[in-house]
């Protein structure tokens, strides 16, 4: 009986409180590492917002703030000491997107888009190489400001672009004359304030409507060393059209430049789209050190382009609206669409 | 008792509550008013007889009021349908208010005028279309502007042209008319058959490279105005760091390659390398004489 009751007192182990230098030790002992940071307990998982009296709240949420700023010191410098460690590229805006099933990978790959692409309303120009003709108009009583604009715009496009005055017609009656005179394109600047604000882009016998914002402007005296273009067909980049909305936007784009490009004339008119915005710019090129390097010298003026609707059908039709860019579209720093 | 005359001192000297004054007219907000205007003759509370028209939906009724239907306020104003036609409606108005004071009269047509103007004008504007009002949104605008000058430096637009324009030498989209991938150019010869033209062209380019070395000898009045101060101060300084140089050097080069001056050019060229041999010649020749 004796034993056992010995036995019974050795079993249970009987708890202290042991002071905060023991438990380092034996963390240190146990091989962890300490990272020590003012002496308390670390903040770093702790939700500050639980605690309801305002004054401590505040207090606690210095406290971990401070705690955040040396822990990510410490951090900085571990990685500077080591020299092996991988270098990550830094993430972007556009590494974060969401990626859609709208969201086209490789082209090849696509045989849906493909096909429907060939039944598309701009067949005739990518499949037949029929030449667009351009009409160019802008909204009622047009400043001086405009025609500036369209003094640089309108030779950027083909040969065969015309600008006819407004005159109080309404787009609809626009449209309907220039479908009888034949032509493919009918692009409408409009402005705001005397400054150039919108591009109403339709492609003329059945089209589909495209409502762009035209922002940041600069005509093509105030670029640096431009040079003057030539007649000859430009060539065309379509940058970072990714998804059937861009795909569409891209080849509307596209469009309204002759089908043949004349690589002799040595000039690239990019549309490059950067997360919905899609920047104008109008280069010539030449080739150096044997084909090692290019040199480009910018014609023509800069301007960007926001879609803001795309629609089926023309201008005052009830077409079905692909798209629209309302207004908690882009709220999200990373929504893109096209 | 309906006696207009006090109902109107009373209105007019007192209160009333359709009347609007501005500094040099009072209006009258009444609905039945026939002129819009506060006065005896077209104050609705102060005649016991008086019509006005209306406009619902695109019609045009005549509202009449009599003396005889004063106690009953709900069958106060008879409604009647103007018709359709203008002249009718004028006609109409008439018959109604035979033997009525001519001011009534007068005062009702013009009215009726008035309204069917407005009417044909509402017709046109839907037939052609509103002009659709977008509000700016001061926030949103902010938020574009500064996400687009972004854009804009994440996009690196010279190199990724660039690089673009790179790609399809590789690929070979300009192979018929550069020459610098030999392989990949001789194998477009070797495939056309239109050899004579590419031949020349290569050997145009041989003899451009010669003669570029020649205009460079020769003294060029014509040259030193386009080019060549500029060329020789930059050569100076640094080529390399400064990319617009580079450019501006680039496209005199290039300018020299286009079709018609290397042809102006070279004929020029020619023309007085002729001339000063014949000089020479002449001298030497007097020369010989004299000694």
């Amino acid at each position: 009986m004796a034993k056992n009751k010995s036995k019974a007192v050795h079993a249970i182990k009987i708890k202290h409180n042991a002071p905060f230098s023991q438990k380092i030790k034996k963390k240190e002992q146990k091989g962890q590492k300490q990272r020590r940071v003012g002496g308390f307990k670390s903040l770093a998982k702790f939700d500050v917002s639980r605690i309801k009296n305002k004054e401590k709240r505040i207090q606690i949420l210095e406290r971990k703030q401070n705690e955040q700023k040396k822990t990510k010191k410490m951090e900085r410098k571990e990685k500077e000491a080591n020299p092996d460690r991988e270098k990550l590229d830094p993430l972007t805006i556009d590494d974060k997107r969401d990626i859609d099933e709208n969201f086209v990978f490789d082209e090849d790959d696509q045989e849906e888009l493909q096909n429907e692409e060939m039944i598309d309303e701009f067949q005739n120009y990518f499949q037949d190489g029929q030449d667009p003709k351009i009409i160019i108009t802008t909204s009622e009583r047009p400043s001086r400001q405009l025609f500036d604009f369209l003094k640089d715009v309108k030779d950027v496009f083909g040969p065969d672009t015309h600008y006819w005055p407004r005159k109080q017609f309404s787009i609809k009656e626009i449209q309907e004359y220039s479908i009888n005179k034949g032509y493919t394109e009918l692009l409408v600047f409009r402005e705001h304030r005397k400054e150039i604000s919108q591009l109403i882009y339709i492609h003329l016998p059945n089209g589909p409507t495209y409502k762009f914002k035209l922002t940041n402007y600069t005509p093509c005296d105030e670029i640096h060393h431009h040079g003057r273009f030539t007649d000859h067909n430009p060539e065309l980049i379509l940058n970072q059209f990714n998804t059937k909305v861009g795909r569409r936007v891209g080849r509307g784009l596209a469009a309204l430049f002759p089908s043949k490009p004349q690589f002799r004339g040595r000039r690239v008119v990019t549309f490059h789209n950067q997360r919905d915005f899609i920047f104008f710019r109008h280069h010539r090129y030449m080739f150096q050190e044997e084909g090692q390097k290019v040199a480009l010298q910018e014609l023509g003026p800069r301007f960007t382009l926001q879609l803001k609707q795309l629609k089926l059908g023309l201008f005052n039709d009830d077409g079905e609206i692909e798209f629209e860019a309302r207004d908690d579209y882009y709220v999200k720093r990373t929504a893109a669409f096209l | 008792m309906q006696i207009d005359e006090v109902v109107w001192q009373v209105i007019n000297r007192g209160h009333c509550s359709f009347k609007i004054k501005t500094i040099s007219q009072n209006f009258c907000r009444n609905e039945y008013n026939v002129t819009g205007l506060c006065s005896k003759q077209s104050c609705p509370l102060a005649n016991s007889q008086y019509a006005t028209i209306k406009e619902e939906k695109g019609l045009c009724y005549l509202y009449v009021k009599t003396a005889e239907r004063a106690q009953k306020p709900k069958e106060l104003w008879e409604r009647i349908l103007l018709s359709k036609n203008y002249e009718q409606a004028l006609s109409q108005i008439d018959e109604q208010l035979k033997y009525w004071s001519n001011f009534m009269i007068h005062k009702n047509k013009q009215r009726l005028t008035k309204l069917r103007q407005m009417l044909i004008r509402i017709r046109k504007m839907r037939l052609k279309g509103f002009k659709e009002l977008i509000p700016i949104k001061k926030k949103a605008e902010r938020r574009d502007k500064i996400r687009e000058q972004k854009a804009l430096v994440a996009a690196n637009l010279e190199n990724a042209i660039e690089q673009e324009l790179m790609d399809r030498l590789k690929n070979g989209v300009y192979n018929e008319i550069m020459n610098y991938n030999s392989k990949a150019f001789e194998k477009v010869v070797g495939q056309n058959q239109v050899e004579d033209e590419e031949e020349r062209e290569q050997q145009e380019l041989e003899e451009e490279e010669e003669d570029y070395s020649d205009e460079e000898l020769i003294f060029d009045p014509n040259d030193l105005e386009e080019d060549d101060d500029d060329e020789e101060d930059q050569d100076e300084d640094n080529q390399e760091d400064d990319k617009r140089l580079f450019k501006k050097q680039t496209f005199n080069q290039l300018r020299r390659q286009d079709d018609e001056i290397k042809d102006i050019k070279k004929k020029k060229t020619r023309v007085q390398l002729q001339y000063e041999e014949e000089e020479e010649i002449e001298d030497r020749k007097k020369q010989q004489i004299t000694f």
